[in-house]
């Protein structure tokens, strides 16, 4: 499978910028999903997560403090986005300083599941976020990919092939 | 690149009332000026948990989540620990502010001496962007001096 990072304009700003993937040219990204998947049982939680994104676009940027950090392998950035901190909703994504924030998805974790390996379908969006932000990094050392706009985008290649996936 | 947009988060984010952002971007503000200070002053969730005289460490991560319903009492333990201000409630001061409209002419004659004595009588009157030679009248002045 093809995995593309696109950038989300209506909540990236002058402090952020947004971005999420798109899987094999389809018109939805994996933010589009996360709220399909979410919005019947999570429909405010959604809402504040979209509000808390479009703040740290154009108001704060993306703050270390404003995320759920080591959801990840040590240093790769991954990390949970939720609307409070003891909510059971979560948004993987991976922070590239205050700059940029790539989304993927996600789910609720509920209070009976104590590690995420136990939750087939956190464990999954998990894994691929981690993978995800392994390729993001070596492009990055590469120079295949770099930031520019002071930072606040990626250029470069950011399509994905998931037989890179190990 | 190609600009992706998303019909479903648009309409999502168009339902949100202003007030509703205004309350969420207020609650992340406010967290980012605590961390500001906290790194200004060399401080850690511990030395500001000890400042304010709290015993849960948990509530320092809560503050600088970007999630908290700030009271008015922890908003000004918060300035006082800190040295900052969160609420800006002060009165203002009386500011004097002073105008000066200053005019300009080119021209050696008096042939714009109508508009002058008019800016005199109303001050308030706006000056005019274009030059004094694009006046008909005081470019015929200027014509008759320059003959003379």
């Amino acid at each position: 499978m093809r995995y593309k990072l696109v950038k989300l304009h209506s909540l990236s700003g002058n402090k952020a910028s947004i971005y999420s993937i798109v899987q094999n040219d389809e018109d939805e990204s994996f933010l589009d999903k996360f709220i399909k998947e979410n919005e019947d049982s999570f429909k405010g939680e959604i809402k504040d997560i979209l509000m808390r994104l479009r703040a740290i676009g154009n108001k704060t940027g993306a703050r270390v403090d404003f995320f759920k950090t080591f959801e990840g392998r040590p240093g790769d950035g991954v990390c949970a986005l939720y609307d409070e901190p003891d909510s059971k909703l979560r948004l993987y994504c991976i922070r590239y300083g205050a700059q940029i924030v790539v989304l993927g998805n996600g789910g609720p974790k509920f209070k009976s599941i104590r590690k995420l390996q136990e939750d087939k379908k956190l464990k999954d969006e998990n894994s691929f976020v981690v993978w995800l932000s392994k390729e993001i990094t070596d492009r990055i050392k590469l120079r295949e990919i770099t930031y520019i706009n002071d930072h606040l985008d990626f250029s470069g290649n950011l399509e994905f092939e998931d037989d890179e996936r190990s | 690149m190609k600009i992706f947009s998303s019909k479903l988060i648009d309409d999502i984010l168009d339902s949100i009332e202003p007030v509703e952002q205004a309350k969420v971007d207020a609650k992340m503000l406010i967290a980012a000026k605590i961390a500001d200070a906290m790194k200004e002053k060399g401080w850690r969730k511990t030395d500001l948990l000890k400042a304010v005289k709290k015993e849960n460490p948990s509530i320092i991560t809560k503050w600088l989540s970007g999630t908290h319903n700030f009271t008015m009492d922890t908003l000004v333990e918060l300035e006082n620990a800190l040295g900052i201000n969160l609420l800006n409630i002060a009165k203002p001061e009386i500011q004097v502010v002073t105008y000066y409209q200053s005019v300009h002419q080119e021209s050696p004659t008096t042939c714009n001496d109508d508009f002058l004595v008019e800016l005199l009588k109303n001050p308030k009157r706006p000056v005019p962007t274009n030059s004094i030679h694009s006046n008909p009248k005081a470019f015929s002045s200027y014509k008759v001096f320059a003959q003379a």
